[in-house]
Order: structure tokens, then C-alpha cells, then sequence
């Protein structure tokens, strides 16, 4: 039986040498089709960043069981580490979204322009909608392109909740409120606003606007002036955006990318580090937005946040 | 015993060497052993990645190989050895429907050493399309050389699991075939239902 063993023994270590040899086949293959890497494997030429920001813009986001949240916690997270990523030369930041919470919406404003300050261009390229807190993450980059039918602008603040005092009253239901403060419940949905109510929140609202307002001047080097007058939540297409020196230039997702490369000095060539991962977690991915995409009741009553949002 | 030392007094290889060459001795080995052998998970799991990297080599996947490799690899190994769990249930209810006791445990494990013919599909993928001599169809060959692989490891689990419970070969025949058809009945009924899904669901997300 030594015999035999012997024999089997050969057999094995061929088949793991032809593994290995197949390896070997598949990577100079790889390397010789210039397979470009944008799966998240290690590739170390010098390339664009790529970060989506679609939807509502919330600290936290959404996260689901089979992928990372989406909120600016997380976007913060990913600028941060293409900041210190050697390779990433210049970023581009792909915006779906009607705005969001201003805490949310002035972090990632905050995270762009210390990357600017770090000489890495950022451009932003609009899709859809760029709205509101959607514009002023888009204010913050370098280069602003949009598609000439993108909704944008929206510059303003807001804040609303519901009134459900009638039908509490209809239906005999009463809260009981015990509070430290005469403001404590301001926006309760049990009773009416109070005029003094009105005015304090009318200042506070005040106060996030103005912050918008020198915060897109900041970003995009325009006095406060030459943009206030049109700066009342009013929407624009990307055309008269255009007009009004909102954004820079109409163009596509491809003109966003060339346009990052050339402001990087990179070759045309050079690699694009897409934040999606694979076809696995798009696929999860899909199917959890199949599932959340029904705001529940309770979600839309607790809804009233200051925000920089676009209201359909 | 350790593991090394598994490898070492080389009992491994009388069970391939029997494998491939003289299945009653195979029979008698596992009947003298411990029902259940671990080990042989190996087998599907190796055949798995064999599988992905001569696919690869003969498609020249680019990029495409990081996934196939990851999570590809690790989809298709449970898969194989959920499919042979499979097989050896219903291989088991047939036989216990032929009047005959089955062998669960050992069966599994013949099903699972049986993948070991099959390992040979990579070497001869190599060799094809390493030589692939002009008007010549690497990808046909290879298809052709596994399907005639398969067909051995077929051979093979029949002829154990006959001589396993002394049986005929007509009735192993049947035991093994029946569960390898509602297997991949099974298989395809999965696939089309998750590419509908699939299908639907990226079409609403378009």
C-alpha cells in the first residue's frame, strides 16, 4: 500500500500546484487586461473618490441588518478617510437628496471645507434633486455641476409640526404635561402655538437661516447680497441655477469625474474609487429599501426637527 | 491524533486510493471506522474553489475574480455540502423505502469523498487552455471533461453505497440518481424563484 500512498500523495500536490499555478495565471491576467480596481481591494495609484448622499440627511441615517448607515456620521466617516488616504487626490460627491437636519447637513459642510483647505478638490455633481440641505452640502465643494433638470436651491430653514388639538378634543384625549419651563412643550401637538412661542421659534429659525446663508457664501466665494434676494426656499431647475451662479457648470455624473481628474491633475485613466462595494451589498441593499421605504405613522408624527429640507 | 499527524501516517490516501480504485475496500474501510468523517467536508469545499478558479481562468475575469472568490467560494461551498445533506436524506428515504437500513452518516461521507474525482477539472482547465491549440473550444473540453468527472463520482458513490449496505447495484442506482434528480430539481425551482425575486426587485429600484 506504500506504493499507492505514494501515488496519492503526488496526486494531491499536483492538484495544489495547479491551483496555485491557476492563481498565478489569473493575476498576470489581470494585470495585463488592466482590470481597474474599484471594488475595494488594494490598488495604490492615485485616483477619485466617489461618496453618494441620497435621501434625507440625518445624523444617523438609515441602517439596515446588512448594511452601514447612510446619515452623516457615516458620510463624515468616509470624507475622513479619503482625506487621509493617500491615493485619493480629488473627490466627488454624487447628491440625491432633499436636505435634511441642520446639525447633519452643517457636519458634512464642515468636513468638505477642511478638505478644500487641505488643497483635495471636491465636485459636486447633482442628480435629480439637491435641494435645500441638499444645496448647501453641494455649496461647500470646489465645482458644482447639475443636470439641467435638477431640482435645486430651496435655500431656507424650517420647522413644522402637527396640530392634533380638535381631534384630541373630538375624541375626549387629554396630556398630562408637567414641565421645568414655560417652553418645555413648545410644539406639543396637543394645543395651539402661543404667540411668544411663534416668535422664539421665528428666531431660531432666523438664526439656522443666516447660518446658511454665510455658509454658502463661504462655499461659494459670493456675497450674502448677490444671492439673498432669491435665497426664500424658492426651487430652480440646474439651468437657472446656472443663471444665478448657484452652480458652476450643467453636466453629468462623467463631467463631475472628468472634471475632479483634471482639477487633481490626474490622468484621464486614473482610477475611480467607487464607495459601493459589490453587487452583494447593492443587492441587500435594494431590498432593505424595499422594506423602509414606508414611513410608519408614528415616524411621521415625531417628525419636527429644524431642518434644511425641500418640502414636496 | 493532531491533525499533522493525520496527515502523516497517510490513511487519507488509502481512502482516495480505494476512492478511485477499488470501492468494496473503501466500503470496508468506512465500515470499520467512525460513522461520520468530518474531514470529508473537505471535499465539496476544495471542489468549490476549483470550480470559481477554472471559470476564471478560462473567462479571464478581471476584477470580477476578488468576488467570485470571496463571496462566491464561500455561497457555493455551503451550498454544496447543504445539497449533500440533501442528497444523503433522500438517498436514505429511498432505501429505507427499498426495505434496506440505511447508512446516513457514511453515506454523507461517501457523497462528500466523491467530489474528489471531480478536483481533476482544474488541471485539465490548465492544461487546455494552457496548450489551446487553434479552432479548438477550451470551455467546451473543460464543460466535457467535468460532466465526465461527474459522471465517475457518480459511478463511484453508487458502487460504495452497494457494497456499503450489500445491495444491488440497480437498487444504489436508483437510491443515488432519484435524490441526485430531485436535488437539482430543487436547485433549479431555488434559482428561478431568486432570479424572479431578483429580477423584480432591481426592476423597481430602476
Amino acid at each position: 500500500m506504500d506504493k499507492n500512498r505514494q501515488l496519492l500523495t503526488v496526486i494531491v500536490l499536483f492538484l495544489a500546484l495547479t491551483a496555485i499555478l491557476s492563481i498565478v495565471r489569473i493575476s498576470i491576467s489581470m494585470n495585463n487586461s488592466g482590470a481597474k480596481n474599484n471594488l475595494g481591494f488594494p490598488d495604490n495609484s492615485p485616483g477619485i473618490g466617489v461618496i453618494q448622499i441620497y435621501g434625507p440627511i440625518t445624523t444617523s441615517g438609515e441602517s439596515g441588518a446588512f448594511s452601514q448607515s447612510g446619515g452623516s456620521d457615516a458620510i463624515v466617516e468616509k470624507l475622513d478617510q479619503m482625506q487621509n488616504d493617500p491615493k485619493i487626490k480629488a473627490v466627488v460627491i454624487r447628491i440625491n437628496s432633499p436636505g435634511g437636519t441642520v446639525a447633519a447637513t452643517q457636519e458634512i459642510f464642515r468636513k468638505i471645507t477642511e478638505m478644500r483647505q487641505q488643497n483635495i478638490p471636491v465636485v459636486a455633481s447633482m442628480s435629480d434633486l439637491a435641494a435645500s440641505g441638499g444645496y448647501y452640502v453641494a455649496s461647500a465643494c470646489s465645482y458644482i455641476f447639475a443636470n439641467q433638470g435638477t431640482i435645486t436651491g430651496s435655500i431656507g430653514v424650517i420647522i413644522s409640526s402637527p396640530n392634533f388639538k380638535d381631534l384630541f378634543e373630538k375624541y375626549g384625549i387629554s396630556m398630562n404635561v408637567i414641565k421645568s419651563g414655560r417652553y418645555k412643550d413648545i410644539l406639543s401637538s396637543s394645543r395651539e402655538l402661543e404667540d411668544d412661542e411663534r416668535e422664539l421659534l421665528q428666531s431660531v429659525i432666523d438664526n439656522t437661516y443666516r447660518q446658511f446663508l454665510k455658509d454658502v457664501s463661504l462655499g461659494r466665494n459670493m456675497p450674502i447680497d448677490e444671492f439673498s434676494d432669491y435665497a426664500d426656499g424658492r426651487i430652480f431647475s440646474g439651468s437657472q441655477a446656472l443663471e444665478y451662479r448657484l452652480v458652476d457648470e450643467i453636466g453629468t455624473y462623467s463631467d463631475s469625474i472628468k472634471k475632479a481628474k483634471e482639477l487633481a491633475r490626474l490622468e484621464e485613466n486614473a482610477p475611480v474609487y467607487l464607495e459601493s462595494t459589490s453587487p452583494f451589498d447593492q443587492f441587500f441593499k435594494s431590498l432593505e429599501g424595499k422594506i423602509s421605504s414606508f414611513d410608519t405613522p408614528a415616524a411621521l408624527l415625531n417628525h419636527s426637527l429644524v431642518e434644511y429640507r425641500y418640502v414636496q | 491524533m493532531t491533525f499533522v499527524e493525520t496527515l502523516q501516517n497517510l490513511k487519507w490516501a488509502d481512502y482516495l486510493y480505494c476512492l478511485l480504485f477499488d470501492n468494496e475496500r473503501l466500503s470496508v474501510m468506512l465500515e470499520e471506522g467512525k460513522p461520520f468523517l468530518p474531514a470529508t467536508i473537505v471535499f465539496p469545499v476544495i471542489h468549490a474553489l476549483f470550480v470559481i478558479l477554472s471559470g476564471s481562468v478560462l473567462n479571464n475575469d478581471g476584477s470580477l475574480f476578488f468576488i467570485k472568490l470571496s463571496y462566491g467560494f464561500l455561497s457555493l461551498s455551503v451550498l454544496m455540502v447543504l445539497v449533500n445533506i440533501f442528497v444523503t436524506c433522500l438517498s436514505s428515504f429511498t432505501l429505507s423505502g427499498m426495505k434496506i437500513r440505511p447508512d446516513m452518516m457514511r453515506i454523507f461521507s461517501i457523497i462528500n469523498l466523491s467530489y474528489f474525482p471531480r478536483l481533476f477539472v482544474l488541471p485539465i482547465t490548465v492544461f487546455l487552455v494552457s496548450i489551446h491549440p487553434e479552432n479548438s473550444s477550451p470551455g467546451l473540453w473543460s464543460t466535457l471533461s467535468s460532466s465526465v468527472l461527474t459522471v465517475y463520482s457518480i459511478i463511484i458513490t453508487v458502487k460504495t453505497v452497494c457494497f456499503l449496505h450489500k445491495t444491488t447495484m440497480m437498487k444504489s442506482f436508483l437510491s443515488v440518481v432519484m435524490s441526485l434528480f430531485f436535488a437539482i430539481c430543487a436547485l433549479l425551482f431555488v434559482a428561478v424563484c431568486a432570479s424572479i425575486i431578483m429580477f423584480y426587485i432591481l426592476s423597481q429600484n430602476m
